[in-house]
């Protein structure tokens, strides 16, 4: 118990003293220089256009509801799929129905409008 | 390698109903809006869902590795969902020639809930357990906030989601302490666990089988626990309403019963004093409250909360575990309480048509000479809700008191019948007002509707009937708690 926290204190002092090394060394060794660009926000380095605080459409909630839907359906599909051999048939039959209920969802989806743009 | 890890038979019911929640759904997409075929979709799936629990009362099976339990207990709960759920769609369908279309989603949403209620029913898993509540509730929340355009409305379904939000965190909360400890979410094992262990609870088991009942208390709203009730009862269309308080809170105390009762039954963990305090406040609460109640659908919202008071009196029980008579009690009072409640919200939509909410006690007036039969209706269920014999009300009081005061609880017994006498006293200031009152207010004439007219009478019927001979259904409730042990 006690060596286990010596170990973390060491961890949490090794961090400290490595954070510290790193933003001494610049400080000594690097040159200074003041430019304006450098408090500017880093966007690959294109000149910046406007501030984030912008508005967005309220349409992106349907989409972005829509796609939680689906990307859930992706998360099931990978485990399943790396035991795709040992599940068999029950696990294939399974998952066709976990599909297909996903497609109804589509249907009324794409029925209720809820993929028009306009 | 997956033998007797899944069975088709165990989760058939749920499947049927599932199955039309689907089917409405996709009919729904494809017929001219408030065609009446998807209603009557519904309750087939739902008659049909019926069907095959009842043909399955008396088997019992484990599956999904013991993560699922059919017996009859859960067949019990099963039809009182389905059937709860065929009466509200009934009633939904005057509603609707009163108050405007639902939505076609509404009409699936219903079956959804139930599914929801089943797999907690049949739960004997606590993860198991919070994916079916949270299934319910999705739908329920919907439900409640179907009212868009009105502001109060939105507001009672707000809040009814942030707080049963905050309720399913204190269940996961409760569940993760309670694997803390045990390495375990099946009941069976945590039953085991918990006799082994009776004189040495772990702290981690004591903390999650409190944030549970904090939990489940906020749904089935138990003061302290009760605050979004009254708001999200009248925010509701009036059916959800009556689908809300009976169904829904038949499903939370399905997994009281279970975790409550059975589980965690041990006078080890200090469970029995904070149930004991939860009945006693709620009791007294949610009566005085409804006696200030001008609003009727405010009115059952607090008398909702005194009836799970009085059901939370059976819970508390002997050690270990929830005696048969408490057991039985509970699965008695809550088919009487759907009968009683749903028939009371059932006038209350006839009642509160057109563009002004008709549903104060002010409505009431004079109600019996305008129409006989819905008066008598609705005596009928408020003094069954009172607890007066001879009608069903009474003995679901008598066999809970009874089991409170057998289990030595004799003083929550007498604090609940006497806050059962002032229950009589808003419950009668219907029946006055009804009867003994000129009309104060001029009625909307409304269509009678054939369905909603005959749905009351079963339900009155049922009321009376049962009133005058308990005894099938208490066996019926008897062999269903059984089933648990």
């Amino acid at each position: 118990m006690s060596h286990d926290l010596i170990v973390l204190g060491l961890l949490v002092l090794f961090s400290l003293a490595l954070g510290a090394l790193l933003l001494a060394i610049p400080r000594l060794l690097g040159a200074r220089s003041s430019q304006k660009g450098l408090l500017d926000i880093f966007e690959c380095g294109v000149p910046l256009r406007d501030g984030t605080q912008r508005r967005m459409q309220v349409r992106f909630y349907l989409i972005a509801i829509i796609f939680i839907v689906f990307d859930v359906e992706a998360v099931f599909l990978f485990p399943w799929a790396v035991l795709f051999r040992r599940l068999g048939m029950f696990g294939f039959i399974e998952m066709l129905f976990f599909i297909a209920v996903l497609a109804l969802g589509l249907v009324y989806v794409w029925r209720k409008g809820g993929l028009e743009w306009d | 390698m997956f033998e007797g890890l899944y069975s088709w038979s165990a989760v058939a019911p749920a499947l049927v109903v599932l199955a039309t929640a689907l089917v409405v759904m996709m009919t729904d997409l494809f017929v001219e809006p408030g065609n009446r075929i998807v209603p009557w979709l519904t309750i087939a799936g739902l008659f049909a869902g019926l069907v095959v629990s009842i043909s399955m009362w008396g088997t019992e099976e484990v599956a999904f590795s013991g993560a699922w339990k059919i017996g009859a207990f859960s067949i019990y709960f099963y039809c009182i969902f389905i059937v709860a759920a065929i009466i509200t769609i009934f009633f939904s369908m005057s509603h609707e020639e009163r108050r405007g279309r639902f939505p076609g989603e509404y009409w699936s949403l219903i079956p959804f809930s139930v599914v929801g209620m089943m797999v907690m029913a049949s739960a004997a898993d606590l993860i198991t357990l919070i994916i079916g509540l949270e299934t319910m509730s999705l739908c329920a929340y919907v439900m409640v906030g179907l009212n868009r355009g009105d502001k109060r409305s939105s507001e009672g379904a707000l809040k009814y989601f942030l707080l049963g939000a905050f309720a399913s965190a204190f269940l996961l909360y409760g569940t993760a302490f309670i694997y803390g400890s045990v390495i375990t979410t099946r009941f069976a094992e945590i039953t085991v666990f918990v006799s082994a262990h009776s004189n040495a609870i772990p702290f981690n088991l004591q903390v999650g089988a409190i944030l549970l009942l904090v939990g489940l208390g906020f749904k089935v709203a138990a003061v302290p626990f009760h605050m979004w009730a009254p708001d999200a009862y009248q925010a509701a269309p009036t059916p959800v309403t009556g689908f809300m308080a009976t169904a829904i809170k038949a499903a939370g105390f399905a997994a009281i019963v279970k975790i409550f009762g059975l589980m965690l039954a041990t006078s080890a963990l200090v469970l029995q004093d904070l149930i004991w305090w939860l009945a006693l406040l709620s009791m007294i609460v949610g009566n005085f409250a409804a006696v200030m109640q001008m609003n009727l659908k405010r009115m059952l919202a607090y008398s909702s909360i005194a009836h799970v008071g009085y059901l939370l009196t059976a819970i508390v029980g002997s050690d270990p575990g929830v005696s048969l008579q408490g057991g039985t009690g509970v699965l008695f009072y809550l088919v009487s309480y759907a009968l009683m409640t749903l028939g009371a919200f059932g006038v209350l939509i006839i009642i509160g048509g057109g563009e002004d909410r008709r549903e104060t006690l002010v409505d009431m007036t004079g109600l019996a000479s305008k129409s006989p039969g819905l008066a008598l209706a609705m005596t009928i269920f408020m003094v069954s809700m009172s607890g007066i014999p001879p009608t069903i009300g009474f003995f679901g009081k008598f066999y809970v008191f009874g089991a409170a005061v057998q289990s030595g609880y004799t003083g929550l017994a007498v604090i609940g019948i006497l806050t059962s006498v002032v229950g009589v006293f808003y419950y009668l200031r219907v029946v006055v007002n009804m009867y003994m009152k000129p009309a104060e207010k001029s009625f909307v004439p409304w269509r009678r509707s054939r369905i909603s007219d005959i749905t009351l009478g079963v339900l009155a019927a049922a009321v009376l009937y049962i009133g005058i001979f308990p005894q099938s259904l208490l066996d019926l409730a008897r062999s269903a708690f059984k089933s648990l042990f």
